[in-house]
């Protein structure tokens, strides 16, 4: 039997309260009087979600003045509630630059809402953001970084709270001085602090404060608070300023498991580094400039790690002095049990890079990556000399990771500048027809002809195809090339001819170069470059996949 | 050669399940898609599902759409391409931010439905108890009613004022902030 369409209406109470509980809470507030049904429906959401976009078409003190009207409300409005009146309070408070009042009146305004008794029953999650561009492009132009937002952990709901983010909020105050904060937040499990301002004696306080965290989240984060700075004067941080600070903070994080720490280049310029004792971590992510890496080191147990995911995304950095390329090196060793790892260099290889990726081979050979299984490797191919370095970082990471099951190669290439010349550069598109049609000339003749006469020689790779490999001979089975063909001995496809022939165990190998009329082309090669009677080469035939390339992203909506 | 995706049956046959629509449509899913929904979990834990499922409150139209949406998503909580069990753990998947914008931009596509669809989908959803697609549902009709007044929010959705003016008014003054 087909049920009749569902409209809104047809919703059980408890699905509306769902709804509720994502929406707006001017909007939602409002639904009260939509009929006698939905009187009471958001009062009991659960959920209280302030959002200044709500109040767009008046002046952004408006919404201030709303809000604080709101807040005084509050208890009146949610009176009739039963239980725990609100578990997730959002705080979304779109910045206008020019508006520095807006950022403090709203964690003023924070604290009042947090006072009131219907939040400091029991709320679970906050969100206090402090919405700004994406990469913080107007602070940094005016000259500073951040607004001049506060919050104090004092003011939180404390015992219940499970999930705290902030966002954009330049000083964040520890909570009251320990013994007394060791229990301060014994439920928190999930901190996300993005582009905000604490010191690392606050932070420890913070993290140490909270026994059951279990997934810390420091994006873009800055480490000394504004107030410190000398920028602003601060009520009652006038002597923060003053504070000799050590040079190495030590936090022990002993429940976390997923640690994402991206410094985006903003790392502290007063204070010094930090080291993290994170014995149960699982997942580690990490975003920075490859010189100031060494500012942050990770305890973990020697031995026996949970470590499963490593992600390190270094991006360009013009240092390159011998320190830290051994210190690029030690801090990729330190997650040496990692069982997935993903490596991202996000710079032109120069010479140092040259030099850094030789230092590889010194330390490769002494600590193995005994546990990694997958690789994910993002390097830079461009120009045709860092192919070179590229190659070294292969061969020297390939050489340290004996029991690789699953390779994952993308060569980075930048689309050529158009202003360079002055001649406007073709487009991708054209650029893969005309390989397409070389390719096909190609083809025809193979066609033709005797293969082996006819194909060009993909040559070998030095660095790489003179030497041997342990997680060649019996582990690696998957191999995946990403990659733009720019010719057909173009340093991706030297590549694929590399894995084809040396991986004695090869399942299968996918190439997503950009253009995938090309994998035709590669796949018919392929076939001559894995050796004859290998007891592979009929399995990895049958198997060799070629994935299309992803279609590009969509641009977001909004 | 042989037929396309025998192969893949034959691997996989163990651990099929068929789910049965209120019109009698049948669909052959794997395990680990069909144990996205809470309900269907129990069903296989109280081993419970010789014969298929029925299903009798979702469509076919609906449930093709629910299963859709938990391929994509099961792939997602069994490893990208589920290339080794051993990454399975939870941590694995919490941030492969690639793959998290592209479960992003799956779900995104996903709810490009008609209303009466999307309601559909969020009373699947509640029945079968598969906690994601009930949140992302929800928060598409939370985004619906932003910046909308209560006059257009009835109209939108079709709901009868039944309070009287003076019931109307005593609510608009508790929470004058949210009329203004």
């Amino acid at each position: 039997m087909a049920t009749a369409t569902a409209g809104l209406s047809d919703l059980p109470d408890d699905i509306l309260r769902r709804i509720l509980y994502f929406a707006p809470a001017k909007e939602a507030a409002s639904t009260a009087i939509l009929s006698r049904r939905w009187r009471s429906l958001w009062r009991t959401s659960g959920a209280v979600n302030l959002d200044s976009r709500s109040y767009a078409h008046f002046h952004a003190r408006e919404f201030i003045k709303k809000t604080q009207a709101f807040a005084g409300d509050m208890p009146a409005a949610l009176a009739a509630a039963e239980g725990p009146v609100i578990r997730k309070l959002t705080l979304h408070v779109e910045q206008i630059i020019y508006e520095t009042n807006l950022a403090i009146n709203s964690s003023s305004m924070l604290t009042s809402l947090l006072s009131s008794p219907a939040a400091a029953a029991g709320t679970e999650e906050l969100r206090f953001v402090i919405a700004d561009d994406d990469d913080g492009f107007h602070s940094r132009r005016h000259g500073r970084y951040g607004n001049m937002a506060e919050l104090h952990f004092g003011d939180l709901p404390s015992e219940s709270l499970r999930v705290l983010h902030v966002f954009n909020c330049s000083t964040l105050i520890a909570p009251p001085s320990p013994p007394a904060a060791v229990l301060f937040l014994p439920r928190l499990a999930e901190l996300r602090l993005r582009r905000c301002g604490v010191r690392l004696a606050d932070l420890r306080r913070i993290v140490e404060a909270a026994p059951q965290l279990a997934t810390l989240h420091l994006e873009c984060y800055h480490y000394t608070p504004m107030a410190a700075c000398g920028i602003v004067g601060n009520d009652d941080g006038s002597e923060i300023g003053e504070e000799v600070v050590p040079s190495c903070y030590r936090i022990q994080c002993p429940a976390v498991t997923t640690l994402v720490f991206e410094a985006c280049g903003d790392w502290p310029w007063k204070e010094g580094g930090l080291e993290l004792d994170v014995p149960r971590l699982q997942y580690f992510r990490y975003k920075g400039l490859i010189h100031l890496q060494n500012r942050l080191s990770l305890k973990l147990p020697a031995s026996s790690s949970n470590v499963i995911r490593t992600d390190l995304h270094f991006v360009h950095s013009d240092y390159g002095d011998e320190q830290v390329q051994v210190r690029f090196w030690e801090f990729i060793q330190s997650f040496n049990a990692t069982k997935v790892m993903k490596l991202k260099l996000d710079m032109d290889f120069n010479n140092d890079h040259v030099a850094m990726a030789e230092k590889g081979e010194l330390f490769c050979s002494n600590r193995l990556f005994y546990n990694l299984e997958r690789l994910e490797l993002e390097v830079p191919c461009e120009p045709a000399t860092a192919c070179k370095t590229c190659a070294l970082f292969i061969a020297n990471l390939l050489r340290c990771c004996p029991v690789l099951r699953d390779l994952h190669l993308k060569l980075i290439t930048r689309p050529p500048r158009t202003n360079q010349t002055g001649i406007q550069a073709r487009s991708d598109f054209d650029k893969s027809i005309d390989h397409f049609r070389n390719c096909r000339k190609r083809r025809k003749i193979v066609l033709n002809g005797e293969e082996d006469e006819t194909y060009d020689e993909v040559s070998d790779i030095p660095g790489l195809s003179d030497h041997s490999f342990d997680c060649l001979k019996s582990y690696l089975r998957i191999v995946s090339l990403q990659f733009w063909m720019e010719e057909p001995n173009c340093f991706g496809v030297q590549l694929a001819k590399f894995f084809a022939e040396n991986a004695m165990v090869l399942q299968e190998i996918s190439i997503d170069d950009g253009n995938h009329k090309m994998r035709e082309h590669v796949n018919h090669m392929l076939k001559r470059w894995v050796p004859a009677g290998s007891s592979k080469r009929k399995n990895l035939l049958t198997t060799a996949s070629f994935r299309e390339s992803r279609p590009r992203k969509r641009q977001r909506k909004d | 050669m042989a037929s396309a995706g025998s192969g893949d049956e034959k691997a996989a046959a163990a651990a099929m399940i068929t789910l049965i629509s209120s019109d009698n449509e049948k669909f052959e899913v794997t395990e680990a898609t069909a144990t996205l929904s809470q309900t269907i979990r129990h069903m296989i834990e109280d081993g419970c599902t010789d014969g298929g499922v029925p299903l009798p409150n979702v469509t076919s139209k609906i449930l093709a759409r629910v299963i859709e949406y938990c391929k994509k998503h099961a792939t997602a909580a069994a490893g990208e391409e589920g290339s080794s069990s051993s990454f399975s753990d939870a941590a694995f998947l919490e941030v492969d931010r690639a793959f998290l914008e592209e479960l992003e931009e799956f779900d995104d596509a996903f709810l490009e439905v008609d209303r009466a669809t999307l309601f559909d989908l969020i009373l699947a959803a509640n029945y079968l108890d598969i906690k994601g697609l009930l949140n992302l549902t929800c928060q598409k009709v939370a985004d619906s009613v932003k910046g909308k007044t209560p006059e257009q929010i009835r109209e939108m959705y079709n709901i009868v004022n039944d309070l009287t003016p003076e019931e109307e008014a005593e609510i608009r003054r508790e929470t004058q902030w949210a009329f203004e």
